[in-house]
């Protein structure tokens, strides 16, 4: 029973989506509360990710993990940022607000951003030492992101890479992610199915 | 040591320490110089452009049936040196013509740069938060906040950002579903713009345009050919594009002279109308200098862009060039 009454609901709640979405008229009179409902079921999901967050680290600084100082970070940080941010939130214009604007603006902006530029050396270092043209597969990569390069910076003479980058685009791009989002599509449905008649559990976690 | 090496084997032993300084120099340099970069105009950003100037001739044409248009900044800080370019152009082109725009963010670390970037531009055309545009914060969960944009947002969001009571801002009153809205424009480095295809234009058929990194917009090019996107800025040089339409379209309508109509904005308008939670309606030289740059943000980026572009070609090819030479010195032994 522990693990049918999850499917139960699973195959009743995919079942009221499909209809939906083939009804108009019982879509337009039920669309708003079953909207309600995801919205209201998703507020769960944020507080069992909190609570798992919560665990995880703790459980690591009880046992005296090495990377235990992370734990106090990340708890430190979820304390200040909560706290400062409602007590903000309620309090327009106050020492609280200007706060978590500046722990936002000043400590998450440059620490996001810095993560994503490190990319450009990272790209620099790997183009340099692993970017071969060892088979022809490789080299017509090789030469496609040439083109796409110059292109996506063309100027004066160099235009003529931008007309070729553009059709590389719009041809051989398009008809390659065509390909791959239709496998990725009937994945998907396949899948979906399998978990609305109950086939894949893994969602419901622990062994079978 | 060095010495018995063969010139390749030196290339390819060049330390990462010197390859990431060369980066550093070809990125900060062009920044240092305050290089700009024009680049050419694509169908795929000029389709955006055209729609939001269909748009704007809709709303002459029939003051009474106004459409607004719908910015989602799914974005975070990690990507917001290619996509706020893309942002400011957008929204200074539809402040520019009047056109209302509805915001929000369906990600929680985009929240602050959405509703920043709003008042940010909102301030240098005077428009008034909640007349002419409303950030209404976090679509969370994402898939039906913008299912709730085919009834009424309202019900999704009783609050905006700001904490106004939704059911009283006057932008929300005209513009609360889809049947108001001209074009839903997606702006993001995440996967949310299919999200935006699949509902917004899939099940109510309304018209998509995107704004992505350059990495993820070749996985967009499918949905231009189908119509389902009617638009896509793609990296810092679609940004660029729409920039150089938007700067040209402003001069015309406003001059040239950026400084002079910044400062004579506010003269003679009733600023009780502006609060300060949002923007001041006034500007230090500060101010002044900072909106400027920002006109051109993606054409200056461009510059560092085209330059590191450069500069990991010569290393492709540099690094080839040894390995090939390395490979036919091996097969002579």
């Amino acid at each position: 029973m522990k693990r049918q009454i999850p499917i139960i609901i699973t195959f009743i709640f995919a079942s009221v989506g499909i209809i939906l979405q083939l009804s108009p008229m019982l879509k337009d009179r039920f669309i708003d509360p079953v909207n309600s409902w995801i919205a209201s079921i998703a507020s769960f999901a944020v507080i069992i990710g909190l609570a798992s967050l919560t665990r995880h680290h703790a459980m690591k600084i009880r046992r005296k993990h090495k990377d235990m100082f992370y734990s106090y970070v990340t708890f430190i940080a979820l304390i200040v940022m909560t706290s400062v941010s409602i007590v903000g939130f309620y309090n327009p214009g106050s020492m609280w607000q200007l706060l978590g604007r500046n722990i936002y603006n000043f400590v998450l902006v440059p620490l996001n951003a810095t993560m994503f530029a490190l990319l450009a050396f990272y790209i620099t270092s790997a183009a340099y030492r692993a970017f071969r043209a060892r088979t022809w597969l490789a080299g017509t990569m090789l030469v496609a992101g040439f083109i796409v390069m110059v292109g996506r910076v063309a100027f004066g003479p160099l235009m003529i890479f931008g007309k070729v980058t553009n059709w590389l685009m719009l041809v051989p791009n398009t008809a390659a992610m065509r390909g791959i989002m239709f496998g990725v599509g009937l994945g998907m449905v396949a899948t979906s199915i399998k978990i609305m008649l109950g086939i894949e559990r893994s969602y419901l976690g622990g062994g079978e | 040591m060095m010495a018995g090496k063969k010139w390749f084997d030196r290339l390819l032993a060049i330390p990462k320490s010197v390859l990431y300084f060369g980066m550093l120099l070809v990125v900060v340099l062009p920044l240092l110089l305050n290089m700009h970069i024009s680049t050419y105009v694509t169908d795929e950003v000029k389709n955006i452009y055209d729609e939001m100037e269909a748009i704007y001739r809709h709303n002459t044409e029939n003051p009474g049936d106004k459409k607004a248009i719908f910015i989602a900044f799914d974005f975070d800080p990690a990507t917001m040196a290619e996509l706020d370019p893309m942002a400011f152009a957008i929204l200074r082109h539809a402040f520019l013509r009047d056109i209302p725009v509805l915001g929000w963010s369906g990600l929680t670390t985009g929240i602050d740069l959405g509703d920043t970037d709003m008042h940010y531009i909102a301030k240098d055309y005077a428009a008034v938060y909640g007349e002419d545009y409303v950030f209404l914060g976090y679509g969370y969960p994402f898939v039906q906040a913008v299912i709730a944009l085919a009834t009424d947002v309202k019900t999704f969001f009783a609050n905006d950002k700001a904490g106004n009571d939704t059911a009283e801002l006057p932008i929300l009153q005209k513009y609360y579903n889809f049947n108001s809205i001209g074009l839903v424009y997606s702006i993001s480095g995440t996967s949310y713009p299919e999200s935006w295809v699949t509902y917004a234009n899939g099940l109510y058929g309304k018209k998509v345009a995107v704004g992505s990194t350059a990495v993820s917009a070749a996985k967009y090019y499918p949905f231009l050919q189908t119509n389902q996107m009617i638009g896509l800025m793609g990296g810092l040089k679609g940004a660029a594009e729409y920039e150089q339409m938007v700067e040209r379209l402003e001069t015309e309508l406003s001059g040239n002279d950026v400084e002079g109509y910044l400062r004579a904005l506010y003269d003679g308008r009733d600023t009780g109308r502006y609060e300060s939670r949002y923007y001041t309606p006034s500007f230090s030289n500060e101010e002044i200098r900072l909106s400027i740059a920002r006109r051109s943000m993606a054409r200056k980026g461009m510059a560092p862009q085209a330059t590191a572009h450069f500069y990991v070609i010569i290393l492709i090819i540099i690094g080839n060039v040894a390995y090939f030479a390395k490979l036919r010195e091996s097969k002579k032994k």
